[in-house]
């Protein structure tokens, strides 16, 4: 058999249009000229393909899981931030959370960016998405990859109550993801740990060999790190099951991958500007008919 | 709004005898379909529309990106479930109709358009010198096949309606670009008996947004049919229910959003 690489599959971006509401009054009320990075709230909901921003992710962004938001007051200032050197800076970022904390939490390794020029007397807006991920010079190779064992599934089955869309299986217990350095500097590299994230992707559309984009930092994280070159990671993919009127999650199309990075691989430029349309291009859209005409009703009053 | 500042809260159970929910059931019953469907959960909207009568972090249910793989017009559905609801005689075979069964019509393709407008300035961004090529990347099956399958999704919420005294469903829709549909977009997704009569497109109670809304003028009837159908079928259908029953008889009118237990709730 030959041997086969691991692939990754992109996530979509998904905002909420109560959100472009609560960016209007924000840059009316609050920043006015201001055009700094914002603390943003994402979500990403496991099986589905979307990182989402919503109505409220400008009003109560959490300590961990964020990103920014960056409102530019021209059209120019927006065309003219250099795409790259955001990209890469946002990618600094995250490789300094990483090396940086010996407990980091997994939403510590993303850092999504949405930079944005709002026409507020057109209700039009332009935005870019960019979800930073880590890349290597070399591919990642699959030494091994399989469906879950009876005792690893139950794990998943037993841990449904957690809310940790990434976590850790050692010796087929679950444990807190930001355990991951210690246990690692504890038992040494040859602790059997499995590094499992709860994927975006959907095993219906998925071939193999491929998991979600996410998985990339997660590996980053486990190689430098971490210091693994040799290590396991878990797609966690569940669908939804009905038994005695009430709804429980099937993870039996979860995936285990035993991966193996070659010893001369580098960390190369790394990937995140959201393609529309087949294009490295911004979104534009025209909120014209729900937001114009909410603000002739509330001049009505 | 001023009908419903006026009218007082609804305090003792009369959904047996009307169809109508107290805010105290409404709880009730949102909490049991949020404990047997764990995609929906509660939410409390915007702090400025907070409704007094309900708990502060229960204001509204939730479900988001609901995937909506073909068109109404694509589909041929058996109307069966709203004739009987609409029958005088309630002749109680609604509960096996598999109202919403689809057929799908393979001969219809459609484009979905974002609201996107085209101006000429945004070509002028220069990206040139950045890769698209990322040789890692495998795009999903569903994508190379978006000329047959269009997938737009759907975040669906439900309000305590406090004039009508039921529940109400909200819809927004997104493109599988992740853009906001429009209305007009959003009604191909809508049964075409209701999109022009039942369905409005107004303020949100609990959220800043504009969206597609149920009208809830007839909830409480149909609501008080299906539970005497029930009744004259030997068994009591209790408070708590209420939701997933509501979300089945909606389900004849957005028959191609595939929220989770459509296929599976029977009562």
């Amino acid at each position: 058999m030959s041997e086969q690489v691991l692939k990754f599959i992109p996530v979509k971006s998904v905002i909420d249009p109560g959100f472009w509401e609560s960016l209007t009054k924000k840059k009316l009320d609050e920043w006015k000229l201001d055009d700094s990075e914002k603390p943003l709230e994402w979500s990403y909901s496991p099986g589905k393909s979307f990182i989402r921003f919503d109505y409220d992710a400008l009003e109560k962004p959490s300590s961990v899981s964020c990103g920014t938001l960056r409102n530019f007051n021209t059209i120019e200032d927006f065309k003219k931030l250099d795409k790259k050197e955001y990209l890469k800076e946002a990618l600094g970022e995250i490789r300094n959370n990483i090396q940086n904390s010996d407990s980091i939490e997994w939403q510590r390794l993303f850092l999504p960016k949405i930079i944005t020029f709002s026409d507020l007397k057109k209700y039009h807006y332009t935005f870019w998405v960019c979800f930073p991920t880590m890349k290597l010079s070399k591919p990642i190779s699959i030494k091994s990859s399989r469906s879950l064992n009876a005792t690893e599934l139950q794990q998943l089955e037993h841990s449904e109550q957690h809310k940790e869309n990434f976590f850790l299986l050692v010796k087929n217990h679950r444990r807190p993801f930001q355990q991951a350095t210690k246990i690692i500097k504890e038992e040494g590299k040859d602790a059997n740990v499995v590094f499992c994230f709860e994927d975006h992707v959907n095993q219906d559309e998925t071939p193999e060999n491929a998991v979600g984009i996410m998985a990339r930092n997660l590996i980053f994280f486990i190689w430098s790190r971490l210091g693994l070159n040799q290590f396991k990671i878990c797609s966690v993919r569940s669908t939804l099951k009905q038994e005695n009127g009430s709804f429980s999650r099937d993870f039996s199309s979860s995936r285990l991958y035993e991966l193996c990075i070659s010893n001369d691989t580098e960390e190369t430029n790394g990937a995140g500007w959201e393609p529309f349309k087949d294009k490295l291009a911004p979104k534009k859209i025209d909120l014209s008919a729900s937001m114009d005409s909410r603000q002739l009703a509330a001049n009505a009053v | 709004d001023v009908a419903e500042s006026l009218t007082p809260v609804l305090k003792t159970s009369k959904f047996r005898e009307t169809g109508v929910l107290t805010p105290d059931e409404f709880v009730f019953a949102g909490d049991h379909l949020v404990s047997t469907c764990p995609t929906w959960k509660w939410g409390s909207g915007e702090s400025d529309k907070l409704k007094p009568y309900l708990p502060k972090d229960k204001q509204f249910l939730i479900t988001k990106s609901v995937p909506c793989h073909r068109r109404c017009k694509d589909i041929e559905y058996n109307n069966a479930f709203e004739k009987l609801v609409d029958d005088e005689d309630g002749d109680g075979g609604w509960v096996d109709t598999h109202h919403g069964e689809v057929t799908e019509n393979v001969d219809a393709v459609e484009v979905a358009e974002a609201v996107v407008s085209d101006e000429s300035d945004d070509e002028a961004l220069d990206m040139e010198d950045m890769n698209l090529e990322d040789e890692d990347l495998v795009v999903p099956v569903q994508r190379m096949d978006d000329s047959i399958k269009k997938t737009r999704t759907y975040d669906l919420s439900i309000t305590y309606d406090k004039y009508y005294q039921t529940p109400r469903l909200w819809l927004t829709g997104y493109n599988e670009e992740g853009l906001p549909l429009n209305k007009d977009r959003i009604f191909e997704d809508l049964s075409q008996e209701h999109a022009n009569k039942t369905v409005t497109f107004e303020q949100h109670s609990s959220l800043n947004s504009q969206q597609c809304s149920v009208h809830p003028c007839r909830h409480a009837e149909v609501m008080k049919k299906l539970i005497q159908t029930v009744q004259e079928g030997g068994r009591v259908l209790e408070v708590h229910e209420y939701i997933l029953i509501f979300l089945k008889f909606i389900q004849a009118v957005i028959p191609t959003i595939e929220y989770d237990f459509t296929k599976s709730f029977h009562l």
